[in-house]
């Protein structure tokens, strides 16, 4: 059985983990979308997608609506099998 | 939210909890379409009896164009800048939008074999409303949606008893109580969880 610090470091943060609950329920989601539900500020929520990104766990996508930048972010295969994972040491330890 | 403050097993929790019921609760106010289609079916098949019965006109189902090529154009355009202005994304949306979707291929099959079908397109599209209808309940957890749909398929019944002027009056029924009914029941939902 694994213990609680086995949880990934990477999704174990307020903000983070967040982030994933969101992605994990939708097929995409913009950045002000994700800001508004979060409620965190846009320089902590960028910092914290670009490392779930770099992670392989999102993917994040720019795109141009007329002149308005838009960034959508979209959770990848290996970002659901570490947050399954993560709820199933999740499980484990409070079920104990 | 803060980022480095240490987190114990509920608070995990409650973070994953309040973040998917957040998403999930996330729907487009979708009952516009089914209200603007229910009065134009509703007014389209009355007026159709109304013609048939109690005057002359050569073509009543003219009325049936009129209203719905309108209808039909400012539901594609409406729809597409919905979907650009969305700020997410969800399964469950964008199988609602396939499911009526395929519910449109259908009924453009059913209009184009009106001679075929005998010109017993109403009950037709009634047993085709039926499935997108009941559907589209289940998916938004909304019951009177899904009575609507299933209303649909009692009407269809119907339908294929009486002849065709008649066919119009059980069209413009069903469409109250699987459209317009659900339709207002949920515009008023809306309004009382936006409160």
């Amino acid at each position: 059985m694994k213990a609680f610090s086995d949880l990934d470091p990477l999704l174990h943060s307020q903000l983070r983990l967040a982030i994933m609950s969101l992605l994990i329920g939708v097929e995409s989601a913009e950045f002000v979308f994700i800001k508004e539900k979060t409620g965190a500020t846009a320089g902590n929520l960028s910092v914290q997608l670009d490392k779930l990104s770099t992670a392989g766990y999102i993917e994040i996508t720019k795109k141009f609506q007329g002149k308005k930048p838009v960034t959508s972010c979209k959770i990848t295969k290996q970002g659901i099998n570490a947050f399954e994972n993560y709820v199933n040491i999740l499980k484990q330890y409070i079920n104990k | 939210m803060e980022e480095n403050k240490s987190m114990s097993g509920h608070d995990s929790l409650q973070i994953i909890n309040e973040m998917i019921s957040s998403a999930k609760g996330y729907y487009d106010d979708k009952q516009t379409y089914f209200l603007l289609w229910g009065w134009v079916v509703a007014i389209s098949n009355l007026s159709v009896y109304y013609m048939i019965e109690f005057t002359d006109v050569v073509n009543p189902f003219i009325v049936w164009p009129i209203l719905s090529i309108p209808a039909g154009i400012y539901t594609g355009i409406d729809s597409a800048r919905r979907s650009k202005r969305s700020k997410v994304k969800t399964h469950m949306g964008t199988l609602i939008g396939y499911l009526w979707m395929c519910f449109i291929i259908s009924l453009i099959i059913v209009l184009g074999a009106l001679v075929k079908v005998n010109y017993y397109v109403n009950p037709l599209v009634m047993l085709l409303t039926a499935t997108p209808t009941f559907i589209t309940g289940v998916a938004i957890r909304f019951k009177p949606l899904m009575f609507g749909g299933a209303a649909f398929w009692l009407f269809a019944v119907l339908g294929f008893l009486v002849e065709i002027p008649e066919q119009s009056l059980v069209g413009a029924a069903a469409i109250v109580v699987g459209y317009l009914i659900p339709g207002y029941l949920l515009r008023a939902k809306i309004k009382n969880e936006s409160v």
